[in-house]
C-alpha cells in the first residue's frame, strides 16, 4: 500500500469520528431540549396556588377523625381564617358562623352509632375555593 | 477437656433448678404485707396497660354487609374498602340502635345489605370484633347544584368528590337557606333553589331506589350563588 492511501484512509477514519462525535453531540442537545419541555408542566403545576392556600385554609385540631367515645357529645376544635364562612353539619345540628377567630371551639352532639360530621370553609376572598371535611365519630356506649 | 465440659455442663444442670426452687417462695413462708402489696401493684400496673394498649387498638369501621357467613363478616365502607370481620361466639355482642336506644340481638339477625359499625381490633383489613352494630347509613355532603326539577322535586348535585347525586326533596325535608347579609339561617322554599348554589345536605339512601346515587334528604342548607358573587 502506498503511504499517500494510508494517509487518505487515516484521515479519511479521523473526519468519520469528528462527524459521529458532532452529531452525538447533537443529538444530545437535541434531546435536552426536549426534555426541559417539561419544566412548563412543572411550572403549571406550581401555578396552582389556591389548592397551598386551601390547605391552610381548615385544620381539625381535635377529635381525630374515626374517634370512639362514651359520651353523647363532642367538641370540636379547629383553626381557620378569620372572616370566612364556617358551616358545620351533622344529622342533629347545623351551624354557621362567620368565624372572627382563627381558632374555633364547637359543641356538637351525638346520636347513638355513627356520626358523620362536615365541616366546611368559605374564605372571605371569593377566588379562594373551599375546603372541607369530614369527621367520623363513633358514639357507643359498649366500649 | 471432654470431662472438664461435662463436668461443668452437670453443675450447671444441678445448680439452674436449685436456685429457682430457692428464688420461688416456699408454701411455710409467710408472706409479708408489703409483698402483697407490691404484687396488687404490678397487678393493677399490667391491667392498666393491657387496657390503654386495648384501647389505643380498638377502633370503628361501619360498612355495609356484603357477605355473611357463620361468625365471618365482609363489609364495605362508603369509599369502597373492604374488611373482613371475624366474631366470637363468646366475646362478640351484636345490637340494633333505634334512635337513643340500643337493643341486644342475635347474630343470624344480621343479614346481607345491613350497614353495621364494627368495634374491634383491626388488623390491616381484619377486625376482630368486640361489638357490631346495626346502624342506619346518614349522607352527609355538599356541593354545587347542576340541575333543578321543579315537577318531580329533585337537584342533581356535583359533590366535592366530584360524584353526581340525585337528591329527592320531600314535603318532610327541612329547607333552609343562608342570608347572605345576615348569615342567618332561614326557611326557604324549594322554588328558591337554584342552579349554581351550593348545598349542604344530610340524606338517607331509599332502599326500593334502585340508583346508588339517589337520596332522600331529610334536610339541606342553600348557600345562594350571590353570596360567593359580591
Amino acid at each position: 500500500m502506498k503511504k499517500e492511501t494510508t494517509v487518505a484512509i487515516f484521515f479519511g477514519i479521523l473526519l468519520g469520528a469528528v462527524i459521529a462525535v458532532s452529531l452525538i453531540i447533537k443529538n444530545r442537545q437535541a434531546q435536552l431540549q426536549k426534555a426541559k419541555t417539561i419544566v412548563p408542566e412543572i411550572k403549571t403545576a406550581f401555578k396552582i396556588t389556591p389548592n397551598a392556600i386551601n390547605a391552610r385554609l381548615l385544620e381539625i385540631v381535635s377529635p381525630d377523625d374515626g374517634m370512639i367515645t362514651a359520651k353523647n357529645t363532642v367538641t370540636i376544635r379547629g383553626k381557620t381564617d378569620p372572616n370566612s364562612l364556617l358551616i358545620i353539619q351533622s344529622p342533629l345540628k347545623d351551624v354557621v358562623v362567620r368565624n372572627d377567630k382563627a381558632d374555633f371551639t364547637i359543641d356538637f352532639p351525638l346520636a347513638l352509632g355513627e356520626n358523620i360530621i362536615t365541616i366546611a370553609v368559605y374564605a372571605k376572598e371569593p377566588q379562594l375555593r373551599s375546603q372541607e371535611k369530614q369527621l367520623k365519630i363513633y358514639y357507643l356506649d359498649e366500649l | 477437656m471432654k470431662k472438664i465440659f461435662g463436668g461443668l455442663l452437670l453443675i450447671i444442670l444441678i445448680t439452674v433448678p436449685v436456685s429457682a426452687v430457692n428464688i420461688s417462695p416456699s408454701p411455710n413462708q409467710s408472706s409479708s404485707s408489703a409483698e402483697d402489696k407490691e404484687i396488687a401493684k404490678f397487678k393493677d400496673k399490667v391491667a392498666t396497660k393491657v387496657a390503654e394498649l386495648r384501647q389505643k387498638n380498638n377502633r370503628a369501621v361501619a360498612g355495609t354487609v356484603v357477605s355473611a357467613k357463620t361468625g365471618v363478616f365482609k363489609i364495605k365502607t362508603p369509599d369502597t374498602s373492604e374488611y373482613e370481620i371475624k366474631t366470637d361466639d363468646s366475646l362478640t355482642k351484636y345490637f340494633q340502635i333505634a334512635g337513643t336506644q340500643k337493643k341486644e340481638i342475635k347474630l343470624d339477625e344480621i343479614k346481607t345489605g345491613a350497614y353495621i359499625i364494627v368495634n374491634g381490633v383491626i388488623n390491616d383489613r381484619a377486625i376482630t370484633a368486640n361489638a357490631v352494630f346495626v346502624d342506619e347509613f346518614i349522607y352527609v355532603n355538599s356541593g354545587k347544584i347542576t340541575e333543578v326539577n321543579k315537577d318531580d322535586f329533585t337537584v342533581k348535585v356535583i359533590t366535592n368528590d366530584k360524584d353526581t347525586v340525585t337528591l329527592d326533596i320531600e314535603s318532610s325535608t327541612r329547607q333552609q337557606i343562608i342570608n347572605i347579609k345576615s348569615l342567618e339561617i332561614e326557611r326557604v322554599g324549594f322554588s328558591k333553589v337554584k342552579e349554581g348554589d351550593t348545598i349542604h345536605f344530610v340524606a338517607r339512601h331509599n332502599p326500593d331506589q334502585k340508583d346508588n346515587n339517589r337520596y332522600t334528604v331529610a334536610k339541606f342548607i342553600v348557600i345562594p350563588q350571590e353570596y360567593f358573587i359580591k
